[in-house]
């Protein structure tokens, strides 16, 4: 396939590297700087993407698809109608405002009408990902599927006196009804959960499941007396800020919000009513006391540079935020903090948005796994069933022979999301998916 | 500073008075039948007035199109002069035609175009040359008293409105519109690009209101005079009356609801009635409406049960007496309330003898309040009022986050501070004023609760006050010299203080 990607930014990167690492794929990378990676196996095109010359030059005119990922929304737009009028297949844009505000269906305004296929809200996906983690203390991260509702979440030490500490999982198949602990980590080893699997304090746990049921669980596991969260000291002016703090107004917190007075003007955002603002930089004590951040219930950097908001993050952690949120973009900063697992939860933007993307281009699994998950040595697997695949298609689970150290966690199929469960039946397009050591995923992939 | 603009505008606004006064002159030729020699003056200046304005404006050098270069100077000026040339014209008919003192003349005059509504008309009045008149109000002649509501009703929207409408050609007059139009500069009050739209929408929707008013009051049984004249007075929120004993006079509940709602409904923002006929936008949405309304409604229950519990008599203007039962009681508190919200100043009964030292300062607290901005209401308006609390609160809090930054909002959208700091500088100048005109009031050897409500009455535009011109009196007995100060204020006061006193500022008159 034939993909043009407008704007080599994080995001454009990122995917481009994944897609041209398959070698199935020709990626074609516009971007008006000059600097495009070079460690990408991909033809750059220096110029500005929404004109019809580069466009033609990128080859639009007989190429598959249009990623335009540039952080620019109408350049986005924009490249998309022209290129759909030179020709090419399908479209993704990235459109930095909600819906609402971008193609309201009561207006008749439809994506269509700008050569538009697939649209990205970059804003509202990641202010969703962040909102999935918020309302709970120890669901630290959720890795997205590529069903949208699935979701295994990520639960970040078992903490002390909970319910189901101590018991076998075969005892508590009662209380995880749709819910499989896909995947153990107990001090940097991966455990593949069966039956006797015994859960310990300290333990880091993966569930898997509908992403309402699995922080409904998560919820009634870990949050007794359920109160929710209502005092959230928010840091940097940005669009995703903005979503955020009117999302949680509505909910009625208590907001606070801290960023310099030249972002503040810079963005030009508007802040909801009732939210305090205070200026200053967000790194400094004397702001955080200000912020009372030591009652806070979640703390969430949003800040712009991942930086400011990491060590703030470190900060507001040490000065008694319960919870604290980390937004960062650049890749490398992923895995490299340890710290930043002891603390809480970092949403990725650029991970939360590529994983969306190959969602709607029906491509593997992406994403990465979170990094403990990595050092024990584990991979997500996903397989697809085929005809060929007699000796699982039309068999129940329980009859079907599986690789030792492998727990199917869960099955995606068209009709929605199901639990491995015995009696479960598979058919032919089922998605599978494990959390497994490498070698035991390889093993299974050639039994399919 | 451009004299000849100056001279242009003013020119314009002495042609306006001057429509009027022919107005005035062909009703009472006609229609009130009163005697030649009594509409002489209206005559002899609104012929006079037409031409000098006429003069004016030709010689400004204006030529068609009419079309001002209007600078904020010029416009704050002409504004000024021409409602110091107006006070003069319209105090015109009561000088020559009534043979009032000039004093007497100019403060009726003031009063009638501040739409404050306070009279120094009374029985036994002293006039010019050693005569009394006799009967008060019910003793001038019907031109005189219809001048009366219609200066109250030009000075109700202002001129501005009447140089639009009657030369649509003018254009630029943002800088008069700013100068003339009460209330805080919100982005939001402006309905269509153009000013003089937004002003002829306006003006419709003033003049379709009174003919409202005055249908209804017709139908509850007004005779068609003192219908046109109430309506005239109740939607300026002026309080004019043609009779000495107000609303009382006509002794009639239907009639008293009806002007207090009408009186309610002049002193809310006209943008929002706008909005809700035209695109059917809940007023109720709006915060200072919300708190007018509330503090209207919690007043007239508060006087009701008070009235209630105090008195079995009620003791209405004039020397009538009334059963007190509920609906007596929350009529008449309502009225006033209304009336003094409004910043009207019609009354039914009077306050100030029924002697509840509660009531009386509530009275004057809502004297300074006034009604809300961008209605024909005086005061200090609600609007103001909000971002004033607001700011109080803000400040508070900054006390436990220094580095916290000021968020005043009004109807959900962020102020620029310079807006909640001319609000700030509005209180203060506002306050001065009262304070000061109260202090040379004093040294007149009037009392203190006379003098602070006059001053207070006289800055909001209401009309009656507290002591010795309670609802039941006039302010005939003011020494001549308070009554001329008491007249720079009503001005003062209509024009929102600003407009007037940054004529008498320094570096107005420098000319860079």
């Amino acid at each position: 396939m034939k993909v043009i990607i407008l704007g080599a930014g994080e995001l454009g990167r990122y995917i481009g590297k994944k897609l041209s690492a398959d070698r199935k794929h020709e990626v074609i990378l516009v971007d008006i700087k000059s600097e495009i990676d070079e460690t990408i196996e991909a033809l750059p095109v220096i110029g500005d993407g929404a004109s019809v010359r580069k466009l033609k030059e990128a080859g639009a005119e007989n190429a598959d698809l249009l990623l335009a990922l540039s952080g620019n929304e109408d350049t986005n737009a924009l490249a998309c109608h022209i290129a759909k009028k030179l020709g090419i297949k399908r479209t993704i844009c990235r459109i930095f405002s909600d819906k609402d505000n971008m193609f309201p269906e009561a207006n008749g305004l439809y994506p269509k009408d700008f050569g538009i296929d697939e649209v990205l809200y970059s804003v509202t996906e990641t202010v969703d990902a962040i909102d999935y983690v918020l309302e709970n203390e120890v669901l630290v991260n959720y890795i997205p599927l590529r069903h949208k509702d699935a979701k295994i979440v990520v639960i970040n030490k078992m903490p002390i006196n909970s319910e189901i500490t101590g018991y076998k999982l075969k005892d508590l198949a009662g209380k995880l009804n749709n819910m499989r602990i896909a995947a153990v980590v107990r001090d940097g080893e991966l455990i593949v959960p069966d039956g006797d699997t015994q859960l310990k304090t300290g333990d880091r746990i993966y569930v898997a499941g509908m992403a309402n049921d699995a922080r409904r669980f998560v919820n009634w596991l870990f949050n007794e007396g359920s109160k929710p969260i209502s005092n959230v000291v928010v840091a940097g002016a940005s669009k995703v800020s903005e979503e955020l703090m009117k999302r949680l107004r509505k909910r009625k917190c208590d907001l606070k919000l801290i960023c310099s007075n030249q972002e503040m003007s810079k963005q030009a955002i508007e802040v909801p009513e009732g939210v305090i603002t205070l200026s200053g930089d967000v790194r400094d004590t004397e702001i955080m006391n200000e912020a009372c951040i030591n009652g806070c219930d979640v703390f969430i950097a949003l800040d712009r540079h991942d930086e400011v908001n990491i060590i703030s993050c470190l900060l507001a952690k040490k000065y008694g935020a319960k919870k604290v949120i980390a937004l960062t973009s650049k890749n490398e900063y992923i895995d490299i903090l340890p710290v930043i697992d002891q603390m809480g939860c970092r949403i990725n933007s650029t991970q939360i948005l590529a994983s969306r993307v190959f969602q709607m281009l029906d491509e593997g699994p992406y994403c990465l796994l979170p990094r403990e998950l990595n050092d024990a040595g584990a991979r997500l697997g996903e397989f697809q069933l085929t005809d060929g695949s007699d000796s699982f298609v039309g068999k129940c689970l329980r009859e079907c022979k599986f690789p030792p150290q492998l727990q199917i966690a869960l099955i995606v199929r068209d009709d929605g999301v199901h639990p491995s469960n015995g009696d479960l039946e598979l058919k032919s397009g089922d998605f599978l998916y494990a959390i497994a050591k490498p070698e035991t995923i390889e093993k299974f992939s050639k039994m399919i | 500073m451009n004299w000849k603009n100056v001279m242009g505008l003013v020119s314009l606004h002495v042609l306006v008075i001057s429509f009027a006064m022919m107005l005035t002159t062909i009703l009472g030729g006609t229609c009130f039948a009163d005697p030649s020699q009594s509409i002489r003056t209206f005559v002899f200046v609104s012929i006079g007035g037409t031409l000098a304005g006429a003069c004016g404006i030709l010689m400004s050098g204006v030529r068609r199109p009419l079309h001002f270069n209007i600078s904020l100077r010029e416009g704050f000026l002409s504004v000024f002069l021409a409602w110091c040339i107006a006070v003069l014209l319209g105090a015109l008919p009561f000088f020559v035609e009534a043979r009032f003192t000039f004093a007497d003349a100019i403060f009726e005059s003031a009063s009638g175009l501040s739409t404050t509504g306070a009279s120094v008309v009374e029985s036994e009045m002293r006039l010019r040359g050693g005569g009394v008149l006799n009967n008060g109000l019910e003793g001038l002649s019907k031109s005189l008293l219809f001048w009366r509501s219609l200066l109250n009703w030009i000075g109700g929207i202002g001129f501005v409105s009447f140089v639009m409408m009657i030369f649509p050609i003018l254009g630029g007059g943002k800088p008069l519109y700013d100068a003339e139009v009460p209330g805080i500069k919100n982005t939001g009050d402006q309905l269509t690009p153009r000013i003089r739209d937004t002003t002829m929408i306006l003006m419709f929707f003033y003049i379709g209101l009174t003919a409202v008013a005055c249908g209804t009051y017709w139908l509850f049984g007004m005779d068609w005079f003192d219908a046109v004249c109430h309506a005239l007075a109740t939607i300026a929120t002026g309080g004019f009356s043609t009779h000495s004993n107000s609303f009382a006079y006509f002794e009639n509940s239907k009639l008293e609801w009806a002007a207090t709602f009408f009186m309610l409904a002049s002193a809310c923002n006209f943008m929002l009635a706008i909005r809700l006929f035209m695109k059917r936008e809940n007023p109720f949405k709006d915060s200072e409406f919300r708190a007018f309304v509330r503090t209207a409604v919690a007043c007239s229950l508060l006087f009701a049960s008070m009235i209630v519990i105090h008195f079995s008599k009620l003791n209405m203007l004039g020397v009538r007496e009334v059963d007190v039962d509920f609906e007596t009681a929350l009529r008449t508190a309502a009225f006033q309330v209304a009336s003094i919200m409004s910043t009207t100043g019609f009354a039914t009964s009077d306050y100030v003898g029924w002697n509840l030292k509660g009531v009386s300062m509530i009275i004057l607290l809502l004297m300074v309040f006034g009604g809300c901005a961008g209605s024909t209401a005086g005061g200090f308006k609600f609007v103001r009022l909000e971002l004033m609390v607001k700011q109080c609160i803000c400040e508070l809090r900054r006390r436990i986050f220094p580095h916290m930054v000021p968020d005043i909002r009004l109807g959900g959208k962020s102020l620029k501070m310079p807006v909640v700091a001319q609000a700030m500088a509005f209180m203060v100048v506002y306050t001065v004023t009262i304070l000061a005109s109260t202090l040379i009031l004093s040294f007149m050897q009037i009392d203190l609760e006379t003098a602070l409500s006059a001053s207070v009455s006289a800055i909001s535009n209401v009309g009656p006050g507290l002591g010795k011109i309670s609802p039941a009196c006039t302010w005939g007995f003011f020494p001549p010299a308070a009554k001329l100060l008491l007249s720079f204020v009503m001005i003062a006061g209509r024009l929102e203080l600003f407009t007037v006193f940054v004529v008498l500022l320094p570096r107005f008159w420098y000319a860079r």
